[in-house]
């Protein structure tokens, strides 16, 4: 007993000193602190008020089980009972038939000399850049009640009981063919790093090919696929999109939960339903981190290693290959479907070549097409940068609450979209006041430290900012002045402290000193004036002719608003952070008093108004975006990080450069073309995402793929696939401009890898 | 003491420094102001006329399309963002962004949702000149003026006629039983009463038809004929049209607008009577363009604006004199009393029981 205690402390002291390590290190600890944020705010925050949203009533606030004790009740149990059934049933149907079609796959590719390998390459690529339900409505269009294949070529009719698309069995198949691609990815690398010695070594000793296959392909391989079984299992119950379209009357909880938020005003009952669909999903996502991980048999090298064995028996190369082929066939054509869909008039009634469907997607779904791809770019570096942040400190760094970090950056493109969409409504609908002054204290807190080494000092200046921010947002009320004018007060403020900041300042950072403060106060200049240049050109963009061109122009002006005049407390919180640089040039004890005034100011327009009511604003639908890329960008920075032996950057380090020069010169040149090529997947993620912003689209801002999904029952199937051919062309164009421009500045070893997510 | 001589100092500067700013921008202020050329007034200045209406549609996409170019014809200086949504999605917006909301008007959809959102507070109560052009202001508005009436239709079946040319004897439904007979198993298409207005006003006819008990009786057996609940109350005129299922129960301009599009469908009507709807209009509380919200109300109560239906696929008939239909034969079949306020108010509850009961039932495919 006595023992434990200093050994406690000791620890605690060490994790102090990790903290402290890291915040001697302005440029990482910001960092931290803003990733940290990031993640607190838009995927601790939403799921945990999900939680909380489950057990209490939103219009009493009282705790009740109400949802809960639903399952054991006489009257609502058996439709529950039946929803889960029908869920567990399509997920593991799913992931199983995903997964032993993704090591078919696989398995010819790297063992049987598969002779179409291009093929499979665009296969895996295809469901990355298309919307999540294209292969339903090109499976409807083929397979439906009045499909190409089924009604047309085999001329089946479908009377009453009769089995058709709809229903289970229809959605576990297009789940399959949906999913079984990030399996294929999964196994294949598995299958490629396999140490062909050991194979070679029992076929030396005379065991037979199948007993090889027993004894030790399939065990070096189980990993890779409970691996994917799992994944595969997650991403069908988080299916929104393909359960919609086709799932009959079997009702799963993605439904469920979309019907009770979004058709019946039940955030209570779409809370407990997700909290249902969440443990799942977290148990297997556990599972798969912390059991499976540890169970990998392979070095994981990075490189495929260099001796291959080769299927050589016909019968199980050709039966291999066969079934390969044959889903490629299925695959391609239906995705050829959805293209000679959008080109027919009214599919299976008047299938001659029409236009028509392209033009009403152009027109009425511009607003749609021109903002998602807006919003879908705009989180790209969002998402990047986070991700190599992320990365960089889980992979060079020790501190306290790494794996955390880690896990809930995972966490949040793991999660049911729909939980997370629903976790942003209740979070963001109104300031959440305690997370805002969360983030708001440690940044804060942060300043007061680098200011001043007294503790009880950077106590005062964090009250003294906290007091003095609240309170000048009540001098505009006394000095009778509107917004514009309160924002013209605080510009006044910012180039004061511009001024009297570059007076203090060491003489080398003058200029940089002013520079920062001057671009706050011209922000805010910005903010004040935009109204000035997007009203004109909305207003010039009405009076031009024809349908298009005032709809470009009119969702321009929205676009220079959305940078102009962004959400008060994001602004706040980079002036904050904006000081936090600043002030280190600056000398002491002028330090002190320049970094309460930024403080001050900062603080002021955080605690503004309902600061950070994020609902309905674009930015919300950024983040969103932004989390569900983020694994795969902290994924592809970790990798390309791992592959930098640390004695480049420790040579940097002892030859004189700082940890800011190191990252600059070094790490950043190194790690930054993977950076960019990961960028392009994060853009066809956004792109694709549907579950995760169904809830959070506006008039202003539509959705791409809601707007498809809605087009479905609204414009008919032709002009859905119409929308979604647009789509999938976008995300090629980004692709081919990115691996056009990474080739021209990188030279030709560069190429975009669109197998990092998975 | 020195201590203390510290923290006064320090607040003391930090007062000082707020002083100074305050009084700072008595001068600085003045310049910014000023400084925008063109004369013309903030933005921010509240009374300046909005240049942006937020609109919450619910008819089908090509109508809300069609009206916003058609509004912004006549004001010139106005853009319409709008969202199609069906009216279950729409109320649930409206609640969730009841402390912000995001939409300034919501135009179409039946009135009994624009009932509940009126007894939530949601909408605002809105006096139009162009009230008074309603044909009958006891049925197409609201006592307290919360939403106005802007169409009306009955409910339909739609029936493909391939497939009944290739089921030969098959005739299509013309009374609500009709839907039970065993030929349609698994081929009638309908919307989800919880997201959609159309599968409700159709859930309540059912009930007003047959009363309560009878009534849900009968959609426990009809639920079982059902291939598929849609999100939106048109979808299913579109499914049927493709030929996706034989039978869709829709609001009759829908299949209408379905048959003009060259679906071969077959309009019927339930011989022993059929609802019909009310398409409502309300101003959303605390709409940010209010003014701009008034212009579309006035506007969409006059005539001229409700017989532009037509032009975008809507053969809704209209609700204000002067307005002619365009397919008066729609209404002039044999249509119920419909009550509006029992509906409207019995709505969560009707929608939670059929969620759960009806989605339970045995005779369910799969």
């Amino acid at each position: 007993m006595t023992a434990a205690i200093p050994t406690q402390r000791s620890t605690l002291w060490r994790r102090w000193q990790e903290v402290r390590i890291i915040g001697q290190d302005p440029v990482l600890a910001v960092g931290l602190i803003a990733v940290s944020a990031f993640v607190f705010l838009f995927v601790a925050l939403p799921l945990l008020r999900v939680i909380y949203q489950g057990f209490f009533d939103p219009a009493t606030g009282e705790f009740s089980l109400k949802y809960f004790q639903q399952f054991v009740d006489p009257y609502y149990g058996p439709h529950l009972w039946q929803v889960l059934a029908n869920t567990l049933i399509m997920g593991l149907g799913a992931a199983t038939g995903g997964t032993i079609l993704g090591f078919i796959f696989a398995y010819a590719m790297v063992r049987c000399s598969f002779p179409f390998a291009r093929a499979v390459h665009v296969v895996t690529l295809l469901p990355t850049i298309s919307p999540p339900f294209a292969i339903a409505i090109a499976a409807i269009l083929l397979f439906g009640r009045n499909g190409l294949i089924t009604k047309q070529m085999l001329g089946m009719r479908f009377g009453p009981d009769s089995n058709d698309i709809y229903g289970l069995d229809g959605l576990i198949f297009v789940q399959i063919i949906t999913f079984f691609p990030v399996a294929y990815l999964i196994i294949r690398a598995m299958l490629e790093r396999i140490d062909a010695s050991m194979e070679e070594a029992a076929l030396s000793l005379r065991a037979s090919k199948f007993h090889i296959f027993r004894t030790i392909t399939l065990p070096l391989l189980t990993p890779g696929i409970a691996a994917s079984f799992l994944l595969l299992f997650v991403e069908s119950l988080a299916d929104l999109g393909n359960p919609l379209l086709l799932g009959g009357n079997a009702s799963v909880l993605s439904t469920e939960i979309y019907l009770a938020v979004n058709g019946q005003f039940d955030q209570q009952k779409g809370a407990a339903l997700s909290l249902v669909l969440l443990i799942p999903t977290l148990t297997l996502f556990l599972l798969q981190r912390y059991y499976l991980s540890k169970r990998s048999y392979i070095a994981v090298t990075g490189k495929p290693t260099t001796g291959r064995i080769f299927v050589k028996e016909p019968v199980t190369r050709w039966t291999f290959i066969i079934l390969t082929l044959v889903t490629l066939v299925v695959v391609l054509m239906l995705y050829f479907t959805i293209l000679w869909g959008s080109f027919t008039k009214l599919w299976g009634i008047n299938n001659e070549l029409f236009l028509g469907n392209y033009a009403v997607a152009l027109t009425r779904g511009l607003n749609a097409i021109l903002s998602t791809t807006f919003l879908s770019a705009v989180a790209t570096p969002v998402a990047g940068v986070i991700g190599v942040v992320i990365a960089f400190l889980v992979v060079r760094r020790t501190f306290a609450g790494k794996q955390t970090l880690d896990f809930i950056s995972n966490l949040g493109g793991a999660v049911p979209g729909t939980i997370l969409g629903i976790g942003y409504i209740v979070a963001f609908i109104g300031a959440s006041w305690y997370a805002v002054l969360l983030v708001y204290a440690v940044l804060v807190g942060y300043l007061a430290a680098r200011v001043t080494g007294r503790g009880w000092v950077a106590l005062l200046l964090v009250l003294a900012a906290t007091v003095g921010g609240y309170y000048l947002n009540w001098l505009p009320l006394l000095l009778g002045l509107d917004e514009a004018g309160w924002r013209t007060f605080l510009m006044a403020g910012f180039l004061l402290l511009a001024v009297a900041g570059s007076a203090f300042a060491s003489p080398r950072h003058r200029r940089r000193t002013f520079l920062i403060f001057s671009v706050m106060a011209l922000a805010m200049l910005a903010y004040n004036l935009s109204p000035y240049i997007t009203e004109p050109l909305a207003r010039w963009g009405r009076t031009l002719p024809g349908v298009e061109l005032p709809k470009v122009v009119v969702k321009l002006s929205s676009f220079i608003t959305f940078f102009l005049q962004p959400t008060l407390a994001i602004l706040g919180y980079t002036f904050l952070t904006m000081t936090i640089f600043a002030v280190e040039w600056v000398r002491r004890p002028a330090r002190l008093w320049i970094g309460l005034a930024g403080a001050i100011l900062s603080a002021s327009l955080i605690f503004y108004g309902n600061s950070l009511t994020l609902v309905g604003t674009p930015y919300i639908i950024v983040a969103a975006y932004a989390v569900r890329s983020l694994p795969a960008s902290v994924r592809a920075g970790v990798a390309s990080l791992q592959q930098i032996d640390p004695s480049i950057e420790e040579a940097s380090n002892i030859l004189g450069g700082d940890a800011q020069y190191t990252f600059r010169n070094v790490t950043l040149p190194l790690i930054l073309p993977a950076f960019f090529a990961g960028l392009v997947f994060a853009f066809a993620r956004h792109m694709t995402s549907l579950s995760a912003v169904i809830f959070l689209t506006t008039a202003q801002w539509p959705i791409l793929t809601v707007w498809i999904l809605s087009e479905v029952e609204q414009g008919g199937m032709s002009v859905a696939a119409a929308y979604s051919v647009i789509l999938v062309v976008i995300v090629l164009a980004a692709i081919g401009l990115m691996s056009l421009w990474l080739k021209r500045t990188y030279g030709a070893s560069q190429d975009v890898d669109m197998t990092v997510g998975g | 003491m020195i201590r203390f001589g510290r923290i006064a100092g320090m607040l003391t500067l930090a007062l000082f420094l707020t002083v100074l700013l305050a009084a700072c921008t008595a001068v600085p202020a003045a310049p910014p102001a000023a400084a925008p050329a063109g004369g013309e007034n903030a933005a921010s200045d509240n009374a300046a006329a909005s240049t942006e209406l937020n609109l919450l549609c619910t008819p089908q996409v090509q109508w809300c399309e069609g009206m916003k170019a058609e509004f912004e014809k006549v004001y010139p200086d106005i853009t319409v963002n709008f969202v199609r949504m069906s009216s279950g999605e729409s109320l649930t917006r409206l609640r969730n962004e009841k402390d912000n909301p995001q939409f300034d008007i919501w135009w179409g959809g039946p009135v009994d949702s624009f009932v509940a959102a009126a007894q939530e507070g949601l909408l605002e109560a809105y006096d139009s000149p162009n009230m008074a052009n309603l044909a009958n202001p006891e049925l197409y508005k609201d006592p307290n003026n919360y939403w106005a009436g802007i169409y009306m239709g009955s409910l339909g079946f739609a029936t493909n006629q391939t497939w009944l040319d290739e089921n030969p004897g098959v005739e299509p439904p013309r009374s609500w039983d009709d839907l039970l007979k065993p030929e349609f198993k698994g081929q009638i298409m309908v919307a989800h009463p919880s997201s959609s207005g159309t599968s409700y006003t159709a859930l309540c006819t059912i009930l007003q038809i047959k009363g309560e008990e009878e009534g849900w009786k009968f959609i426990k057996d009809y639920a079982g004929q059902v291939l598929q609940f849609t999100k939106s109350g048109a979808a299913p005129a579109k499914f049927v049209g493709q030929g996706e299922a034989a039978v869709g129960i829709v609001f009759s301009h829908d299949i209408v607008a379905e048959i003009e599009k060259g679906s071969p469908l077959v309009l019927t009507f339930p011989e022993e009577g059929t609802g019909y709807e009310i398409g409502g209009m309300g101003i959303i509380k605390g709409a940010k363009h209010l003014d701009a919200a008034k212009k579309w109300f006035d506007w969409a109560l006059e005539p001229a604006t409700q017989e532009l239906g037509p032009k975008y696929g809507a053969y809704q008939a209209p609700t204000v004199i002067g307005a002619k239909p365009s397919r008066p034969e729609l209404l002039e079949v044999n249509l119920i009393d419909y009550d509006f306020d029992w509906c409207g108010s019995n709505k969560t509850a009707f929608v939670d029981k059929f969620t759960n009961e009806i989605a339970t039932a045995e005779n369910l495919k799969e």
